[in-house]
């Protein structure tokens, strides 16, 4: 399984969408099935029926940025209103109690709004496919290389929202709104290999300035007025110059 | 016969033959919206395209047909640049509708980044339609340029301004017909750079691979499309203050300072009443956005008061005789009111966030197209006619009247009813969650088929008339 695995999510194909966030809008997750820290048995678009649901999964054996990431998510989501957080192990080494453990030492077990399970490794590899989600298994290390990622999906199971790693909480705070279906700005970054940018964005900063793109919207009237000014000088010299013998 | 004459009458028939055609393609997008009929999504998004570009595009050349027509009362026009400017929206025309029906390129008249790349089922209509717009759009601007040469070999440019006026200066007088078509040939020449520019980008693109910023894109789109609609609106407008005094057998309008100054307004203000477009887009700088809105309400506001007070001042007491002519420009007039409030009512960034993507927005540019601009172009042709043939098609008068009148007014009507139940438009069929959307389709495809009949009637009687002119070459 964990070869399985390694194989089919190789991380190198994934790389380019992972940072191209709209790459996954609307994209519909499958239903697969899913089993609760209380051991009932669901499935995932059985959770979506009430209510959107931000989504994020993880490894309850994870030596990196699985205990952080959940403590971050806790910290900025503690008792989520109008959608819930669902966290699923997607490691096939987990076991439930592995799962609940994991809950409870985060104090999230009985929380409200929060939802714990594990994914059946027969459902995992599709759902973590459409997720786009990057997992490799480091055997030197015993452990996953994986992505950290919170999905927001709406209660049809379409992805609405991907976002990366840590990042500002304003920008977690912009999932959750859009988790409870108000109308959230976005806007694709600036790709390389475009021409003429109305603004350049200083990723180190996260400042930005208005470029030439803009500027070039004061070229037609300058040229307008050019213009006519040229026509009107032409016709004013045409008229001084002595007729021809 | 006269050369200017014959390219005159050349352009009425051309566009008055295809104006029913495009009706007929609203008509038909109407009723697959209201059930009657059932056309494939890619056939009713095709017949989106060509309906409004086709409608923009005869409206506008035959605004300019008209006034370079009357130009000749002030100034010697030369005819070349208009021929040029015909052939090529032949041209133009003939590379639009192969793309669209030939290569089923259906991205709607706005045309909007990365659309053309993408909305269309042949790969070979994205070059088939930039090389259209290259062509309608160099065609234009020579024939633009032509006719603000003609100006400014008697107007100096500060004259024919009537910057002179502004200060209460009376003479030498700068008649409205030469402040608001110079005004409108100035507005239009950025227009045309943005179209220049745009299409670059797009063959950038096209050939080299660059990808274009979309903001960048819709910015320029919007600069070229908004301010040639608006640009074609006053082209009428000058045909009227040219015509519509002696209609009503009173003397020439003249240009006081605050029509100068409406008209100055109009040309530096116009430029930015686009930015109205891109109140959805967030990323726009937020003092574009207010920009926007303070332009949208200078630029229409001053030519609609000036022009709705001297058209009143005219009528009232005039003893004036109503036949097709006079009721095209006096209606338009008032029907350009009410589209422009509604048009006003839009711009405001916090109506159009309800507004923006509902039929109310289709109702407020059929208004001052349909039942304005429209107007003020028949009105010029139908004075054409009688001048050439000395019919002034009084037969006509009831039944295109009635017809067209009521027609439109029912089919904008259902249109603002429509919007105002926020009915979303650029759909093909509505959703059940908005259901009476269809009901709203009916009732418009059926006022519009009245405008259909009054508008073949009338074709027939300006083309027949028309081709005499041409015939006697």
């Amino acid at each position: 399984m964990l070869a399985r695995l390694s194989g089919c999510l190789i991380v190198a194909p994934l790389l380019w969408a992972q940072l191209n966030e709209g790459h996954y809008y609307l994209r519909s997750v499958p239903d697969v099935p899913v089993t609760l820290i209380t051991g009932e048995q669901r499935s995932l678009h059985h959770l979506l029926q009430s209510r959107a649901v931000l989504l994020t999964l993880f490894s309850s054996r994870c030596q990196g940025l699985c205990s952080p990431y959940l403590l971050y998510l806790k910290r900025e989501l503690a008792s989520p209103r109008e959608f819930a957080v669902v966290a699923l192990s997607f490691d096939p080494r987990d076991r439930l109690t592995d799962v609940a453990a994991t809950a409870h030492r985060f104090g999230l077990a009985k929380a409200s709004g929060w939802t714990w399970g594990l994914l059946h490794p027969t459902g995992a590899m599709s759902l973590l496919s459409t997720l786009g989600y990057a997992v490799r298994y480091d055997s030197s290390r015993a452990d996953y290389d994986h992505s950290i990622v919170l999905f927001v999906l709406d209660r049809r199971g379409n992805i609405l929202r991907r976002m990366e790693g840590f990042q500002d909480p304003a920008l977690l705070k912009d999932l959750a709104r859009e988790a409870r279906g108000e109308f959230v700005l976005s806007y694709p970054l600036p790709s390389t290999d475009v021409a003429l940018r109305c603004f350049e964005l200083d990723k180190e900063t996260g400042s930005w300035r208005l470029s030439m793109g803009m500027a070039l919207l004061l070229v037609p009237p300058i040229a307008s007025f050019a213009l006519a000014g040229l026509v009107q000088l032409a016709l004013a010299l045409r008229r001084t110059q002595p007729p021809q013998p | 016969m006269k050369a200017l004459d014959r390219i005159t009458a050349a352009w009425i028939i051309t566009v008055t033959l295809v104006f029913p055609i495009a009706i007929l393609l609203g008509i038909l997008m109407r009723l697959n919206q209201a059930n009657v009929l059932e056309l494939s999504p890619l056939t009713f998004y095709s017949f989106m395209t060509a309906h409004g570009l086709l409608m923009v595009g005869i409206w506008f050349v035959m605004s300019m047909a008209g006034v370079s027509y009357l130009l000749q009362r002030y100034v010697e026009v030369r005819v070349w640049p208009i021929t040029f400017g015909y052939v090529l929206t032949l041209v133009g025309v003939v590379l639009l509708l192969a793309a669209i029906f030939g290569g089923g390129f259906h991205t709607g008249w706005y045309f909007l980044y990365p659309l053309p790349f993408y909305a269309r089922t042949e790969e070979w209509a994205t070059m088939a339609f930039l090389l259209s717009l290259g062509s309608l759009g160099v065609g234009w601007f020579v024939w633009s340029l032509g006719l603000l040469v003609a100006i400014l070999r008697k107007y100096p440019l500060t004259r024919a301004l009537a910057w002179h006026h502004l200060v209460g200066k009376s003479e030498p007088e700068t008649p409205p017909f030469i402040l608001i078509s110079t005004t409108t040939l100035l507005g239009l020449v950025p227009a045309f750079v943005a179209a220049v520019i745009l299409l670059g980008l797009f063959f950038m693109e096209y050939l080299g691979g660059v990808k274009q910023d979309a903001l960048l894109m819709k910015n320029l789109t919007f600069y070229f499309g908004h301010t040639l609609v608006n640009e074609m609106l006053y082209f009428g407008i000058a045909a009227l203050y040219e015509l519509f005094p002696a209609l009503a057998g009173k003397p020439p309008y003249r240009t006081k300072p605050f029509v100068a100054l409406a008209w100055n307004l109009v040309l530096v203000v116009v430029w930015t009443a686009y930015f109205h477009h891109l109140y959805m887009d967030f990323v726009q700088p937020t003092v574009l956005q207010y920009v926007g809105q303070l332009a949208s309400w200078i630029a229409p506001i001053p030519a609609i008061a000036v022009t709705a007070f001297s058209v009143l001042g005219t009528v009232y007491r005039s003893g004036i005789k109503w036949w097709l002519a006079p009721t095209f420009f006096f209606t338009g007039v008032m029907f350009w009111i009410i589209g422009g409030l509604g048009a006003i009512l839009d711009a405001i960034v916090a109506n159009n966030f309800v507004l923006h993507n509902t039929l109310w927005v289709p109702a407020h540019f059929h208004t001052y197209n349909l039942l304005g601009n429209v107007l003020f172009s028949l009105g010029f042709i139908t004075w054409f006619v009688r001048e050439q043939s000395g019919d002034d098609g009084s037969r006509l008068y009831r039944p295109v009247a009635t017809l067209y009148l009521l027609g439109g007014a029912g089919f904008v009507a259902a249109f603002y009813i429509a919007g105002a139940l926020s009915i979303m438009r650029r759909v093909d069929k509505y959703p059940e969650l908005v259901a009476n959307g269809g009901v709203w389709a009916l009732v418009g495809a059926l006022f519009a088929i009245l405008v259909l009949v009054a508008v073949a009637i009338y074709t027939v009687h300006v083309v027949r008339r028309c081709w005499r002119v041409l015939a006697a070459a």
